[in-house]
């Protein structure tokens, strides 16, 4: 009897020990799968410093911009980020009318949307060159060390929105 | 240089500020989500995982560009070095390379590695690509090539059937390559996103610091 009670004492223990064990499996699953998680933060909390406080540099919002001729201050040796976008004339318009809406919202006004209409009315009746448009393609020019006081900028670019980073 | 446009709507940027990798984060005024200026991927926030449509921009001289593209606009301002405006590739040549791919599908050729005057057939992923050098800047541009080979004649591209392509805008007549992003990394800051010879990621990029030097063909 007694020896059956060990037993049984026996079972029960190894019993909760197993239902411990199993709910301690479940803890580390669980546990693993949070690290999973805290590691990829853990991860990006090593990777990640801050260099300067948020908004720390002016980003540019569709600046203004100048033709070639105009641009007096840029030397032929200076290294400039240059970016061309073939766009349809139909394309154009509608992005035109978005980055309207964009700039509504940063409560500036768009060129670029001048620049959508003004296409849409040369692609009907084409009257010659347009500035900053070459057939369908309109090329941009970032000069590397102007984006190096802005470091970003939000623009557009044959009428499709465009980041200006590097 | 990205595309602002993603899943129908338009992001604008902001600078967070932060660095991750060595590489500045920025942040998007619609969802706060943080992304990575370098690989145009976000890293935190509700667009996490998404990615940004690269485009095709080439890094090169004021004189080249504005002889190619006359009617190209200009961004006028004050200059600063640091950072970004402390980039001089004549100088730091052997620091950069060129990355070709897209995400986190790239292969990097580190510019002392590439042919100054040359063209490199290869491919980047299973894209075939040619990989041609700016002979003037020293930059370089990618188009995807088909089952075309190219090699350089007379400052421009020819491929085995013998047409003359634009070497930096890959046209020939009406035909057009299409390009393929490539974009100028400091080689130890690409380093820190793609490590050589785990998956896809990188493959078959020679170890950084070896010396050169791949051949014809390569």
């Amino acid at each position: 009897m007694l020896t059956r009670g060990k037993r049984t004492v026996a079972l029960v223990v190894a019993t909760a020990a197993l239902v411990v064990a199993l709910a301690c499996g479940s803890l580390a699953v669980l546990r693993d799968l949070g690290q999973q998680d805290s590691s990829d933060s853990s991860d990006f909390d090593q990777d990640i410093s801050r260099a300067v406080p948020r908004d720390g540099f002016p980003v540019f919002n569709n600046p203004p911009m100048v033709s070639a001729e105009q641009a007096a201050g840029l030397r032929d040796d200076d290294w400039i980020i240059g970016v061309t976008v073939n766009g349809q004339a139909k394309v154009r318009v509608h992005s035109g009318s978005e980055s309207m809406k964009n700039d509504h919202d940063d409560g500036r006004f768009s060129g670029n949307f001048r620049f959508a209409v003004l296409l849409s009315l040369r692609h009907l009746n084409p009257f010659g060159p347009f500035l900053g448009y070459n057939g369908h393609v309109q090329a941009k020019a970032y000069p590397v060390a102007v984006m190096g006081v802005h470091e970003l900028g939000n623009d557009t670019c044959g009428g499709e929105p465009i980041a200006v980073s590097w | 240089m990205y595309s602002r446009r993603l899943d129908g709507r338009t992001l604008t940027f902001g600078h967070e500020g932060l660095l991750y990798k060595d590489s500045f984060v920025l942040y998007d005024k619609q969802t706060g989500s943080l992304w990575v200026h370098t690989t145009g991927e976000a890293i935190r926030g509700p667009l996490k995982g998404k990615q940004l449509t690269f485009l095709p921009s080439r890094v090169t001289t004021w004189a080249k560009w504005r002889s190619e593209y006359p009617q190209t606009l200009v961004l006028n301002g004050r200059r600063a070095g640091g950072f970004m405006g402390a980039f001089n590739l004549n100088r730091d040549r052997s620091r950069y390379g060129l990355s070709v791919g897209h995400g986190k599908q790239v292969k990097l050729y580190p510019f002392t590695w590439l042919p100054r005057d040359g063209v490199v057939n290869d491919d980047v992923n299973g894209l075939k690509v040619v990989v041609v050098v700016d002979g003037a800047t020293g930059m370089g541009v990618a188009f995807e090539r088909g089952d075309l080979v190219f090699r350089s004649k007379d400052g421009q591209i020819i491929d085995q059937q013998g047409r003359v392509w634009d070497r930096l805008r890959g046209t020939s007549g009406e035909r057009k390559l299409t390009p393929v992003p490539a974009t100028a990394w400091l080689i130890d800051r690409w380093m820190a996103f793609f490590r050589p010879g785990e998956g896809v990621r990188g493959a078959g990029v020679p170890p950084v610091g070896r010396s050169p030097r791949p051949g014809p063909g390569w």
